[in-house]
């Protein structure tokens, strides 16, 4: 367990006290939250958590001692799941995490972490400059020799989660400025490419466009989009977090759409609660109005009456909750009906499903302990479904899992939700999911995807 | 820095730094548990990760005079894991190891930090589950349930948690494991520290380990929802269908307010213009199902239902419990405060309970939720106020306390499952006297003379711990004092009557004084007050048919005879309740809950018992299979103290955790801690119909397949009863003929039911191979021990033994080989008992001039048999001879914790003397 870290002096903690003191203690969140499950311990859960923020709150003191439980909070809001009594522990995590680090000083090694994980995940230029060394670590055959000889298991904790997690990269198209809709237009729908997905799964973001365009949406992807502020929020870089967030809402302004598509459950998160965390600010109405117009990409398909025609997958699917889609947004049932739809499919249950995998943004950076073994648990689970294929709808947890699986020397094929909707209504051999193959090749490709290729 | 706090380096050198905290902000998240109304922060927070770390926490504690606190989940609802400010906070959430799954014993053996619902999720795909289900099962930790004795909505059927655990390994207040109980088995030799230790609150040690008992998972399962246009019509329903007869697994109800408070936390979909719902969940067999579903479905509409839906598929199910599970907390959704209280009153008065309540909470301003077990009378009623109101929460307090009050004025308890706690403790000197509470802290004298283990919870003691209440002796003068020489009454013809045919050395023998019949509680409390002040020994006697058992009839300076104090108290027949005087025989009992359907689910095993010789010896017969041990039944008893003092536990009510659980502790004490002077006793109506299936197994193997199938049949069948000569002394051949065993299955239900079950029992045994008839009646040896049954040979000796189910067959396989010793006897042994619970009797022959010591031999072979297989033995009765050689009760599990327990209750060892402990006391 990390450090306790410095608190500068005199510092505390303002929190609407009516919101902390909503919990009633009953525990119910104490079963779903995954540091108790690692634990056992109060501090290390929901309502201990709270019980933490009441007592700097009562006693206009934050202690150093809490820093660390609070750090080690996933995220995950499987207690807002769990919570009978309706506690907005989302809000008061996110208000404590910003205002721990307005009064932080961590130990030099997690700082510099930090700020190599700020300085390049949220940004899609800087981290294409990562990937694309990373793709050439991959082919060059030196990927093979590092995992062979043993010295992964010698790197500190983050470099090793980093360099066990990294998918296989594929060559895959880039989208243009606009995918048109196949045969008669039923709407205009702009998409998140996001940071993490855009670059390390660009084959999802094609899936998206191919599906939605199947559907008879015009897609449009404005290009100069960047990140959501997702990683800086769960972080506690609030203003960081509002910067990217108005950047953001400004592009997806510009873009003319009615609703915003995003296929990576922690961004959808976050720009849901664009009102929240802009509240306060002059700019918060508008904000909240964008938030109200985000989709997932499955709850948005699950809504509309359904055109493209789906052609048999038999293939026995695990789906993976992702934490920021089934606790945070309440996105459980549209993906299980929207893979079950598809003839052929057979959807298996994950037990424990509701337990975070240890991904949670950037938490398997920080803490790549609890991360491993949150994430071990999961492949253990995932392994006893026995399926064809692992199915989330968040590019972090399939990296988490895909690893634990190989640590577990297990190989089971992943895949988004829309990729497989993709490979059904293009009439894909199941090969080509299972493979981790699947490059969309769609009709728009034809006119304008040559031009795109190059992006 | 206090001497808890100086706790911290030692046990940090012990536990290792992560294991002890003792910085303020960490220290307040164990501040509370589930009743968030108090919070201490205590002084430590020890976080054991072992038994052993259990135990040297505790051990410490012990040395330097620090109390302790035990802690599972910490969702207790009445503050019993609230920390003391000086002492240490004991989280034994960490011991969280399913040590054993063991299907064919029936048992899980888990740590005290294993959350509840875990235990029977990984028993499901075993067929297994486990019954208690408080509404927090996917938190609560088994540690907690134990301590707080945990209900649940299924515990209507199924029983409370001390119905559920067989055995525990316990850290005593003094640092020491110690195992209790049967384990494997279904009951221990000895005093039932496992049922005084259940629901104890933490106040007598720490559970470290226990055995749970697990239930076949059954055949079918629906839910009824039925939607009322109040709690009146409701509660008709609740009582019309306890009264007839009709036992759904749960009947839960919920009030507007809580449907509301539900639908806006899961959207349950309960109906929206209901004023209140039952959920009735039934489940068994298909058949019986189908039956008592339709059942309630008609009593619900003939009191008044609109909307019945019957969810028979998991989800649905899911949902409907999910509202009626998350109902307490979502009160956070619909108000800003709640109190919630955990009263009970008997099924009959549920409707003039929560009309009063309706119209408490109309007078004093307040609103009062009410989600609650409906079939058990177990009210939840939720006092809902917001604390920023002045006065508010005051009126809140004394409303909810007025409730507690309005349950005791009914003859109910202020506490069904959530426990006294801190919170209260105050009531319970509404409940109890003080003479009841002070026998009550003889238990905890008993188990923790220091009084370290979570002080201030469950029995609020008035003055300071380890000093004993007696009454002065000296101040009783009466007609006792001179009664003792010369017995005012000599025992009487109907007295001699009882004596059973076959007649048992010692009893009604030549050393006992004559028996004093005292008439009155009164005459019964001065008989034993003045034999306390003349230092008499005290043996009491009901129908003298078990004097000599357990030990020789212990020598006595007066014999207390309860055979004149007798006489039902109280039967209420819709409340499935009766209340009797100890010397109240058996049968004749019987005979008047008969005349109203119903029945005392206990077995006149010796023929002519009263209800107070039961009670003190323990004993059962089949009717153990489906209604539990006599333990199970009891609801209270009333006792005389060794000093004459009078006392009782429990009450009346069907559901009670307040206090200490006298009742468990006297059941089997063979009147070793006090006289018995009435029982409450819950009932069960008399099955409509009864069939047999008589078995006939061809070989030893089809004797174990056959018992490991009806363990395993989802028929709910009533009882098995197994009956074996004991031939000679091989080993059982696998030849048919005489001294094979007979197997009997009892089936009840509907005369469809019984008969469509009795088949389709044929065909599941036909699967092991023999020979199944159907029967209409029971055979004559039916529920009554080997040689005293109508056909069976006169035998001489009697033992009890217990193993664990799987070793059954085992037992009767091996017995005659270990029995070899005594071959040549004029009549062979027996084995008789409850081959579907593992208690079974064995009688052995008279073997002539100088048979004690082959007699011992075969005694001691057998209890090594017994041993080798996992159980014990005691030797009920035998000539005086033969008690000489051999120990009656063979090694106790905690035997200085039962005597302990005996040298608090009976200091001066006069009652009954030399039985079971006071040799070792």
């Amino acid at each position: 367990m990390s450090a306790v870290p410095y608190l500068r002096a005199g510092a505390r903690l303002d929190l609407d006290r009516q919101l902390v003191e909503d919990c009633v203690h009953c525990g119910f969140c104490l079963s779903a939250c995954p540091t108790y499950a690692l634990w056992a311990e109060e501090m290390d859960s929901p309502r201990g958590r709270l019980l933490l923020m009441r007592s700097a709150v009562e006693e206009k003191s934050l202690q150093a001692s809490a820093v660390p439980h609070f750090d080690r909070c996933l995220g995950c809001m499987a207690c807002v799941t769990a919570c009978p009594s309706g506690v907005d522990y989302e809000s008061l995590i996110g208000e404590t995490r910003a205002q721990v680090e307005a009064e932080v000083r961590r130990p030099a090694a997690e700082r510099a972490l930090r700020s190599v994980i700020f300085a390049v995940f949220p940004r899609r230029r800087r981290l294409r400059v990562v990937t694309a060394m990373l793709a050439g670590y991959q082919r060059s055959g030196a990927e093979a020799l590092v995992r062979r000889s043993g010295i992964l298991a010698r790197l500190p904790g983050p470099l090793r989660t980093m360099a066990e997690i990294a998918p296989r990269l594929s060559r895959t198209s880039r989208l243009p400025e606009i995918v048109p809709a196949v045969g008669t237009r039923r709407g205009r729908v702009g998409l998140l490419l996001g940071c993490v997905q855009g670059e390390l799964f660009p084959q999802v973001n094609v899936a998206t466009a191919a599906v939605l365009a199947a559907e008879g949406f015009d897609v449009v992807v404005p290009p100069s989009q960047g990140c959501c502020g997702a990683l800086s929020e769960h972080a506690g870089r609030r203003s960081e977090a509002q910067r990217y967030a108005r950047d953001l809402i400004g592009i997806f302004d510009r873009a003319g759409v009615e609703t915003i598509v995003v296929n990576a459950a922690g961004c959808g998160s976050v720009m849901k609660r664009y009102g929240h965390l802009l509240a306060g600010e002059r700019d918060a109405s508008h904000a909240g109005e964008m938030a109200g117009r985000v989709r997932d990409v499955a709850e948005f398909l699950d809504s509309i009456p359904r055109r493209a025609e789906r052609h048999p997958l038999p293939l026995r699917i695990a789906y993976h909750d992702a934490c920021h889609l089934a606790h945070a947004q309440g996105v459980r049932e549209q993906p299980r009906k929207l893979l079950a739809e598809i003839p052929g499919v057979e959807l298996v249950e994950i037990a424990d499903g509701e337990l975070c995998c240890g991904s949670a943004g950037i938490y398997n950076l920080l803490q790549p302990d609890p991360a491993r073994r949150l994430g071990d648990m999961k492949a253990g689970h995932v392994a006893e479904t026995r399926a064809d294929l692992l199915v989330s709808a968040n590019p972090g947890c399939t990296m988490q899992i895909a690893a634990a699986l190989a640590r577990s020397k297990t190989t089971m094929p992943s895949a988004h939700t829309v990729q497989v909707l993709e490979a059904s209504i293009a009439a894909r051999p199941v090969s080509e999911l299972t493979a981790g193959t699947v490059v969309a090749t769609t009709p728009w490709r034809a006119s304008r995807a040559k031009r795109a290729a190059g992006r | 820095m206090s001497e808890a706090a100086a706790l911290a380096a030692p046990l940090r050198r012990l536990l290792g730094d992560e294991a002890v905290i003792d910085d303020h902000a960490r220290l307040r998240t164990y501040e509370c548990d589930g009743l968030t109304h108090f919070r201490v922060c205590p002084a430590l927070v020890v976080l054991a990760g072992s038994v052993e770390d259990v135990r040297a926490v505790v051990a410490r504690c012990a040395e330097a005079g620090v109390s302790f606190v035990a802690r599972g989940s910490g969702t207790g609802l009445s503050g019993g894991a609230l920390p003391s400010a000086d002492g240490v906070l004991l989280v034994v959430s960490k011991l969280r190891q399913l040590l054993a799954i063991d299907p064919a014993n029936q048992r899980a053996v888990v740590e005290p930090g294993v959350i509840n619902l875990r235990v029977s999720r990984a028993t499901a795909p075993h067929g297994y589950l486990y019954a208690p289900d408080p509404s927090s099962q996917q938190v609560c930790s088994i540690g907690g349930n134990v301590a707080e004795n945990a209900g649940g909505p299924h515990c209507l059927k199924y029983g409370f948690t001390t119905n559920h655990v067989t055995g525990l390994e316990i850290v005593t207040a003094a640092g020491e494991r110690v195992l209790l109980g049967g384990g494997l088995c279904a009951e221990a030799p000895g005093l039932d520290l496992v049922g005084a230790f259940v629901g104890s609150e933490g106040t007598l040690g720490v559970a470290t380990q226990a055995t749970l008992r697990l239930v076949r998972q059954p055949e079918a399962v629906q839910t009824l929802l039925a939607g009322f246009p109040g709690t009146d019509e409701a509660s008709d329903a609740v009582s019309a269908i306890i009264a007839a007869g009709v036992v759904p697994a749960a009947i839960e109800m919920m009030d507007r307010l809580s449907i509301d408070a539900a639908e806006a936390t899961v959207s349950c979909g309960y109906p929206a213009d209901a004023g209140a719902v039952l959920l009735v969940e039934v489940d068994g067999p298909r058949l019986d199902v189908e039956e008592t579903l339709a059942e309630a479905e008609r009593i619900c509409k003939a009191s008044g239902a609109g909307e019945l839906r019957v969810a028979s598929d998991d989800r649905s199910r899911a949902l409907l419990w999910k509202g009626r599970k998350s109902a307490f907390a979502a009160m956070g959704r619909i108000s800003p405060d709640y109190l919630v209280q955990d009263g009970v009153i008997p099924r009959t008065a549920l409707r003039q309970v929560l009309a009063e309540i309706a119209r408490m909470a109309a007078r004093d301003g307040l609103r009062v939720a009410n989600v609650f077990h409906a079939g058990d009378g177990n009210l939840h009623p939720l006092v809902l106020y917001d604390a920023s109101v002045p006065g508010e929460q005051e009126r809140a307090i004394g409303l909810s306390d007025e409730i507690l009050e309005l349950c005791i004025s009914v003859g109910g308890s202020v506490t069904g499952e959530h426990g006294v706690g801190v919170e209260k403790l105050a009531h319970m000197a509404k409940l109890y006297g003080e003479d009841d509470l002070s026998t009550m802290l003889l238990v905890k004298q008993a188990f923790d003379p220091a009084g370290l283990a979570n002080p201030g919870k469950a029995v609020p003691s008035p003055q300071l711990c380890g000093e004993a209440v007696w009454r002065d002796p000296s101040r009783r003068t009466g007609w006792a004092r001179e009664a003792v020489p010369a017995p005012p009454a000599p025992p009487t013809s109907e007295h001699a009557a009882a004596v059973p045919r076959r007649a048992r050395p010692g009893a009604g023998g030549t050393a006992l004084p004559a028996t004093v019949l005292p008439t009155s509680l009164a005459e019964l409390s001065e008989l034993l007050a003045d034999s306390a002040s003349l230092g008499r020994r005290v043996l009491a006697r009901g129908a003298g048919t078990k004097l000599d058992w357990g030990g020789p009839a212990p020598e006595a300076d007066l014999v207390v005879g309860l055979s004149s104090w007798r006489g039902i108290v109280e039967h209420e027949p819709s409340d499935l309740v009766v209340r009797v005087r100890a010397g109240t025989a058996l049968a004749e009992l019987q005979a008047v809950l008969a005349g109203a359907g119903q029945q005392l689910a206990v077995d006149d095993v010796v023929e002519g018992s009263t209800i107070g010789g039961i009670v003190a010896t323990g004993l059962s017969g089949p009717r153990r299979h489906r209604y539990g041990a006599v333990r199970d039944l009891l609801l209270g008893l009333q006792i005389v103290r060794a000093d004459g003092v009078v006392a009782r536990s429990g009450g009346k009510v069907v559901k009670n955790v307040a206090g200490f659980d006298l009742a468990k502790l006297f059941a089997g004490s063979y009147g070793t801690l006090g006289v018995i002077a009435e029982v409450a006793f819950r009932l069960h109506p008399l099955p409509a119909r009864q069939a047999f299936v008589c078995w006939y197994p061809g070989s030893t193997g089809e004797l174990a397949a056959g018992l490991a199938t009806l363990a395993r049949t989802q028929l709910a069948v009533s009882a098995v009863e197994l009956d074996v000569e004991l031939t000679d002394g091989s080993e059982w051949p696998d030849v048919g003929g005489s001294g094979t065993p007979t197997v009997v299955i009892e089936l009840e239900g509907s005369a469809a039911s019984v008969s469509a079950r009795s088949e389709a029992l044929r065909g599941e045994l036909a699967g092991a191979g023999g020979i199944a008839e159907l029967e209409e009646s029971a055979p004559e040896w039916w529920g009554r021990i080997p040689g005293d049954a109508p056909g069976d040979a006169p035998l001489e000796v009697t033992l009890k033994l217990a193993v664990p189910l799987s070793a059954v067959a085992e037992l009767a396989r091996r017995a005659p080989k270990a029995l070899a010793g005594l071959a040549g006897a004029a009549t062979p042994g027996r084995l008789r008992g409850s081959a579907g619970i593992g208690v079974l009797y064995l009688g052995l022959p008279a073997v002539g001039a100088g048979g004690a010591e082959r007699l011992a031999r075969g005694v001691a072979s057998l209890r090594s048999l017994a041993g080798e297989l996992g159980g014990t033995a005691v030797v009920l009765c035998a000539p005086e001879e033969l008690f000489a050689l051999v120990d009656a009760w063979g090694p106790l599990r905690g035997a200085s914790l039962m005597a302990a327990v005996k040298a608090a209750f009976d200091p001066d060892l006069r009652l009954a003397p030399g039985r079971m402990l006071a040799a070792r006391a």
